[in-house]
């Protein structure tokens, strides 16, 4: 045994030790601990503690969390810190017309400038079924009440405000006093946190509201209400964190959809950043200081990440945890699974996502408390077992979430659990067992939400600073996303490029040019001469083989008429930087080709404007001048065919060059279509000389032709090449099969060989025009591959063609 | 501070330098070329301009008088016996006058065109033939302070007459003694619709003078002071069946920056003292022959050679022109070399310049001239348009700063930007539409009497720039390139019209839609043009009967503003227009579309918004083929 084994042997029981050591010592806290806690809770419950009494104890649990709180995170005794700072919090929460929450909420200089001379306000926080209001005079709430609709009166702004107007009346208030009414958030514009001023703008955005929602009056009604003062000039309108706040760190906006990006609206964030302000403020901690994650759950839920004072992360209801009626994230396969069976419709997709789903789709209601009681009467062994799994299973969800928001990978300060359903033992028991060793977990149930309101408005009287601007803040923002979006938005690969092994063979034109793409990244982009390059489709085939951003197999040099190629080059934003594309004005474009192809500039030809017949010419002229045309050598056309009902290529030869080419001609024509399959990666390429039969006949002059021709290949061991055959039988295994051929060639040829240009051009047309099949040509030259291509070729096949021709430079 | 500026400099960085220290200084920078002309009273700012409102005004509050100005050069200077102008015929010298004689006739037609009752803030038309009398008429208003409106003799005498009515012209002068059958049956024409004292004709008066000695002549004659921004000329453009386009041109900024840039461009070179001779090819009449023709030329003292007749450029008869003086520069437009071939065996290099203008020059071009020069780089290229008074975009007479081909670099204190269609700047080697941002003195000040048309040609396109309707691309050295034309002119029924001019009417009709024209040559009845708008009320796609209603508008639009001949043969509404990434108009596939020219996988990767064109090309295009 090494001695440095040893040593981290000896650590590890250090280690041990240690951590027994911690152990035995939370036991000890837990046993001096747990009583008095009880003690405290059980006098909080029956409302016996007076306040002098509150404040000492609140004094000892503070002190008290200090110190546990003093020791380093990972080492800290997580569970009683947040039974200590749940105690505390409720306890401060129990204070008269929550002045404790106030005076944390208000700023020093509001609580000083207010304590002579309260200001009064409102708070109005429509929901779906009720108005929940609240009066505060300075840091007092005097009033609290929820106005429930009537069923028979029509739900609108209007009746809305009457019922408020009706209750303040009743309850004496008067209107005239109030210094402000602040309003709950609807879906105005996204923006960040903060208190705003109400302005004209949000009212106009309210107009077009992203989701109906019950809170979206609220605005409104405040409006209503300040018109109704004899001081309407002098209320001030203010809201708080509405449910669009939006400061979600750019990562957690990808999905793995590019169309889809999620952005921060929708969350409970007036509650998530009260809850997050409150504690920190407990714990005498600045809010940006304290990380943390908050989970609101109620009818619906939510989580939030707060980090550096901003909610960087959020799951909600739509993009994670199922709350009591939307069904939250469902798994996609089994649902376009049941689109599919007809199992499921999208109008009830829309309906679980949006109001029937959660609690309700699986137990039957929405309430939770329902569910507790039930279970108390009622409920069968069964459905017991059922109402469990379900609190485990929302319990299960909601932790799963937490740990969700910690995968950015830094600690956490805190763990807050808020909303009605934190009240609801069965879930908040779960919830402790899961979460409670691992963070400094406080339940803080209900909400803080009027009080959050009423101090972010407080504030602003005291001080207009405190007001963010609505207008400037939604424009920051939008702008922001927009930079965002077309960052994320920015294409990488235009089309996915699969990398395949080295010298497989290739199957299909993408193949090809995802080959190409390859090559041209292991050696150069060689450079392309367009011999009058005053034609759109050589000019916008060549912007398709060099697009800054997607492939860029070629360079190329655009030799023709000055001002013509400039107008093109113009209309199609071709950028003319004398790298990836150059003019070279000449009058004599086929001339300058050869002299730079000469003088080893370009590697090779393509066909623009000019005829196919004047530059074969040229260069055939300059091929036997320079002596670089081998005797015995042909130029000959090939196209590469991509037929989608076959799983490989076809090359067809020649359907362009040779109209009518004797015996010894077509030879050399296999010759040519050889080096094509190389390129293709094809080792033993299967060539069919075609006929219209795969007899010899003596009236059918091919096929005695493709007999001698097959004759001569007969030795050879690097090619199968059979003739004559009819197409059928070179393409179709099945009726190979069914005519009996004998030979190699069964259905699956690579080279078709046609007996003269009619054949060739016939063929290859039909195939293109009706079969949807896409080609790439090439010319064959020597060591010069010359580009052909058309008006009647698609982007996708001008593309191939120039790889081919690329991978036939590299080739050479 | 504008640091002394070099007269050549090393390379395109140095002078890149340079010119940007001219850009921060442009105000300096210009007081300090107007104190080469002599001003009767001082201006207070050298230029005032908005071009969000799309207006400018150079030396405000100075005057000065133009004739005068060339006066007091050429007696400080060379001296009346110089050449002055030379009209040629062909090969052959027909006429020939020094300052003395231009200067003394120009006082006597000045006494004459006085006498008829041409006032300062007049306007004239001159409807003369290249010649003396065109040169001494130019010199005489500008004594007066009267605005020129110069023409050619092949225009017609419709569009003349419009002319006189448009700027409520004091005097229209011939020429009857010209034989040309042509101009003959013209002012006939003329003398039949035009009252009679309205018409001054140079054959029936003669203008004689007495004096010989200038210096005499301008002691004995009063002469006013012009206010600068007063119009020099007005020059008048054809447009369809709308309104005529009378450019106008300021007396002080034009005649500033034309004796600056004839200066920088033409004059100042080898030995400065020696006289020039510019050989113009074309007519005395266009922006372009005033600037560097007349203004340009007699401000620096050298001597202006017209032609008579409408030379062959060959090379045997270009150097022929070129004996006109010891140092000729020959001044033309690059079609009309078109067809010359240049034995470069020979020594040939009989011009002191070439200086190209008016449309593109190619590579290949200017390497050919470059053997008629005495060096390579003496072949000049200018960019100027109609409204650009003078070239503001030149290559320069020095190596580093002539490339073959391109427009060369801007010329000091302009500032050119190039924009893609969505006002964005675009980076190097990026084609785009070249706009300026601020003014140069010899610029076009308006449309006389149409200000908010001046506006919408030129400054509405892009807001704050003027815009040229040219496509350039500027490279990573600073040189700008020309690509193409933007405003595509065609004729319908004997009429010409813009593109540009048809859609800005229609696109900034609020009932109508961005508007996009094009163009189709050689149809049966001429040419003929196409319309695709996307409306801006998208609900009119869905609902064709709101959707013949939109072209109903267009065409009674049309009918308003432009006439019968324009109205387009199809009108296809969409939803949006097609446009490449950075903005640019697929015209090119539109075109296609409106000859039904489509073939059935159109080659669409081009196109940024394709959607926009799926349904016409659903309809059209799948009929071609199968």
């Amino acid at each position: 045994m090494s001695n440095s084994f040893k040593t981290i042997l000896d650590t590890a029981s250090e280690i041990t030790r240690a951590t027994t050591l911690i152990s035995a010592n939370k036991r000890k806290i837990e046993q001096e601990l747990s009583r008095p806690l009880a003690e405290i809770r059980k006098k909080l419950a029956e409302g016996k503690i007076s306040e002098d009494e509150k404040s000492s104890i609140l004094s000892e649990l503070k002190a008290l969390l200090n110190a546990l709180l003093s020791s380093p995170r990972n080492l800290r005794d997580h569970g009683h810190c947040g039974d200590l700072l749940t105690l505390i919090t409720a306890l401060e929460r129990q204070s008269s017309q929550s002045q404790g929450i106030m005076n944390r909420f208000l700023t020093r200089e509001s609580r000083e400038n207010f304590t002579n001379n309260p200001p009064q306000v409102l708070v109005i926080n429509p929901g779906s079924t009720s108005t929940k209001i609240a009066r505060f005079k300075g840091n007092k709430k005097t009033h609290e009440f929820e106005i429930h609709l009537s069923p028979d009166s029509k739900d609108n702004v209007q009746t809305r405000t009457d019922s408020i107007l009706n209750w303040m009346h009743k309850n004496q208030l008067s209107l005239h006093q109030l210094s402000g009414i602040s309003c709950r958030g609807g879906f105005i514009h996204p923006v960040p946190s903060g208190t705003y001023k109400i302005t004209s703008v949000m009212l106009e955005d309210l107009k077009q509201p992203e989701i109906e929602h019950a809170s979206n009056m609220a605005i409104m009604i405040g409006r209503n209400l300040a018109r109704y003062s004899d001081n309407k000039d002098d209320i001030l309108l203010t809201t708080s964190d509405p449910v669009v706040c939006d400061e979600m760190e750019m990562v957690e906006r990808i999905t793995g959809f590019i169309k889809i990006k999620m952005d921060g609206t929708g969350a409970h964030y007036l509650n998530h950043k009260a809850v997050h302000s409150f504690i920190a403020s407990i714990l005498n901690e600045k809010k940006v200081n304290l990380n943390g994650i908050t989970a609101h759950i109620g009818g619906g839920s939510s989580l939030a990440r707060h980090k550096n004072g901003r909610v960087t992360g959020l799951i909600n209801a739509f993009s994670g945890i199922p709350s009591a009626n939307r069904s939250g994230k469902l798994d996609l396969p089994r649902v376009i699974k049941g689109i599919e069976n007809n199992e499921i419709t999208l109008k009830e997709l829309k309906k679980i996502t949006y109001s029937q789903g959660g609690l309700l789709s699986l137990a039957g209601t929405n309430d939770f408390r329902a569910l507790s009681s039930f279970v108390k009467r009622g409920a069968t062994e069964e459905q017991r077992e059922k109402i469990n799994l379900l609190f485990k299973f929302y319990a299960r969800q909601i932790a799963q979430g937490i740990f969700k928001l910690m995968g950015d990978g830094e600690d956490v300060d805190f763990v807050a659990v808020t909303g009605g359903l934190a009240r609801s033992s069965e879930i908040s028991s779960q919830l402790y067992e899961i979460l409670s060793e691992h963070f400094t977990l406080v339940f803080v149930p209900g909400s803080l939400e009027h009080e959050s309101l009423a101090a972010g408005l407080m504030n602003g009287l005291n001080n207009p600073g405190y007001l963010k601007n609505y207008l400037k803040e939604r424009d920051k923002l939008a702008e922001k996303r927009k930079k965002q979006n077309s960052l994320l938005d920015t294409t990488i690969f235009k089309r996915k490029i699969l990398y395949r092994k080295h010298g497989s063979p290739i199957k299909s034109l993408d193949q090809l040019v995802d080959s190409t793409v390859i090559k041209v990244q292991e050696n150069y982009s060689p450079v392309v001469a367009i011999i009058g390059a005053d034609n759109e489709d050589a000019i916008l085939a060549a912007k398709r083989a060099n697009q800054q951003g997607s492939y860029r197999i070629a360079k190329f040099i655009l030799i023709g008429d000055y001002e013509k190629i400039n107008r093109i080059a113009y209309d199609y934003d071709l950028v003319i930087d004398n790298d990836n594309f150059t003019i070279e004005d000449h009058e004599n474009p086929i001339d300058r080709g050869i002299e730079l192809y000469d003088q080893g500039k370009i590697h090779i030809l393509m066909k623009g404007s000019l005829h196919t017949d004047e530059i074969l010419r040229g260069v055939f002229r300059y091929l036997k001048k320079s002596g670089k045309l081998k005797p015995g050598e042909l130029i000959s056309h090939s196209v590469v065919m991509d037929i989608p009902t076959r799983n490989k290529l076809a090359v067809i030869s020649d359907a362009a060059v040779n109209p009518y080419p004797d015996t010894e001609k077509r030879i050399k024509i296999i010759e040519n279509n050889l080096k094509v399959a190389k390129y293709l990666n094809l080792s033993m390429p299967k060539v069919a000389i075609l006929s219209a039969i795969e007899n010899i006949n003596k009236s059918v002059a091919s096929s005695i032709e493709a007999d001698k021709i097959s004759g001569r290949f007969a030795d050879r061991k690097d090619c199968i090449v059979e003739g004559p055959l009819s197409f059928d039988v070179a393409m179709n295994s099945k009726i190979a099969k069914e005519k009996k051929y004998s030979g190699q060639i069964q259905g699956n040829a690579d080279i078709l060989i046609v007996p003269d240009i009619d054949a060739g051009n016939i063929l290859y047309k039909s195939l293109t025009t009706q079969s949807n099949a896409v080609c790439a040509g090439i010319i064959l030259c020597g060591d010069i591959p010359i580009i052909l291509t058309s008006r009647g070729d698609s982007a996708r096949s001008k593309l191939a063609s120039i790889g081919l021709s690329v991978i036939s430079y590299f080739h050479s | 501070m504008l640091p002394e500026i070099p007269s050549d400099f090393d390379d395109n960085i140095q002078y890149m330098k340079y010119h940007n220290k001219t850009m921060s200084n442009r105000k300096e920078f210009w007081k300090k070329q107007a104190e080469n002309l002599v001003w009767d009273q001082d201006f207070t700012q050298v230029v005032t301009e908005n071009f969000i409102k799309g207006e400018l005004k150079w030396f405000e509050n100075g005057k000065l008088n133009a004739f005068l100005n060339i006066f007091n050069n050429i007696k400080k200077q060379s001296g009346f016996d110089q050449d002055c102008f030379i009209l040629m015929n062909n090969n052959e010298i027909e006429e020939k006058y020094n300052y003395r004689e231009i200067m003394t006739t120009a006082v006597a037609t000045m006494e004459l065109f006085q006498n008829i009752g041409v006032k300062k803030d007049d306007r004239v038309l001159l409807f003369l033939p290249n010649g003396k009398n065109a040169i001494t008429s130019l010199l005489a208003l500008s004594a007066i302070g009267a605005a020129a409106i110069p023409f050619s003799t092949s225009y017609p005498p419709a569009f003349l007459l419009e002319v006189m009515e448009d700027c409520q012209s004091k005097a229209l002068l011939i020429d009857s003694s010209y034989q040309n059958s042509k101009y003959q049956e013209k002012i006939q024409k003329l003398n039949e619709s035009v009252e009679k004292d309205l018409i001054y004709d140079f054959n029936s008066h003669s203008v004689k003078t007495t004096k010989t000695d200038p210096e005499d002549l301008i002691k004995e004659h009063d002469f006013g002071s012009v206010s600068a921004p007063a119009p020099l000329f007005i020059s008048y453009h054809p447009t369809g069946a709308r309104k005529p386009r009378g450019y106008t041109f300021a007396t002080g900024g034009f005649l500033v920056q034309a004796k600056y840039t004839y200066a920088k461009l033409l004059h100042n070179h080898n030995s400065t003292s020696t006289q020039k001779h510019l050989y113009f090819d074309g007519k005395y009449s266009s922006p372009t022959a005033l600037a560097y023709g007349i203004w340009g030329c007699f401000c620096n003292g050298d001597c202006l050679v017209l032609n008579s007749a409408s030379i062959n450029p060959e090379q045997a008869q270009l150097k022929e022109i070129s004996k006109v003086g010891s140092h000729t520069t020959l001044m033309i437009r690059p079609p009309r070399l078109s067809e010359l071939t240049v034995k470069s065996d020979s020594d040939q290099k009989f011009f002191d310049r070439i200086i190209l203008h008016g449309d593109i020059c190619s590579p290949r071009l200017v390497k050919k001239l470059q053997n008629l020069t005495k060096n390579p780089e003496n072949v000049i290229s200018l960019w100027i348009q109609k409204q650009s008074g003078c070239s503001i975009i030149h290559t320069l007479p020095s190596a580093p700063l002539n490339r073959p081909g391109s427009m060369g670099v801007p010329a000091f204190t302009v500032e050119p930007f190039i924009l893609n269609d969505f006002g964005q700047s675009c980076p190097t080697n990026q084609s785009g539409e070249l706009v300026f941002s601020a003014s140069w003195p010899a610029m076009a000040t308006s449309i006389y009497n149409q200000k908010k048309r001046f506006y919408e040609l030129h400054f509405n396109k892009f807001q704050g720039y003027f815009n040229s309707n040219d496509g350039v691309r500027k490279d990573s050295d600073g040189f700008y390139w020309f690509m193409k034309r933007l405003d595509d002119v065609f004729k319908l029924d004997g009429y010409s019209l813009s593109t540009s001019e048809l859609e800005t009417v229609l696109s900034g009709d609020p009932e109508i839609g961005e508007t996009a024209v094009i163009g189709i040559e050689g149809s049966e009845s001429g040419d003929d043009i196409s319309l695709f708008v996307a409306p801006y009320d998208k609900t009119v796609l869905s609902d064709p009967q709101r959707g013949e209603n939109v072209k109903k508008i267009i065409r009674a639009r049309i009918k308003e503003k432009f006439g019968d001949f324009a109205l387009p043969s199809q009108i296809q509404l969409l939803s949006e227009l097609p446009r490449t990434k950075t903005g640019k108009l697929v015209r090119r596939l539109l075109y296609r579309i409106a000859k039904k020219d489509i073939m059935p996988r159109e080659d669409l990767s081009h196109v940024a918004n394709p959607d926009s064109i799926e349904t016409i090309l659903n309809n059209d295009g799948g009929n071609s083929n199968e």
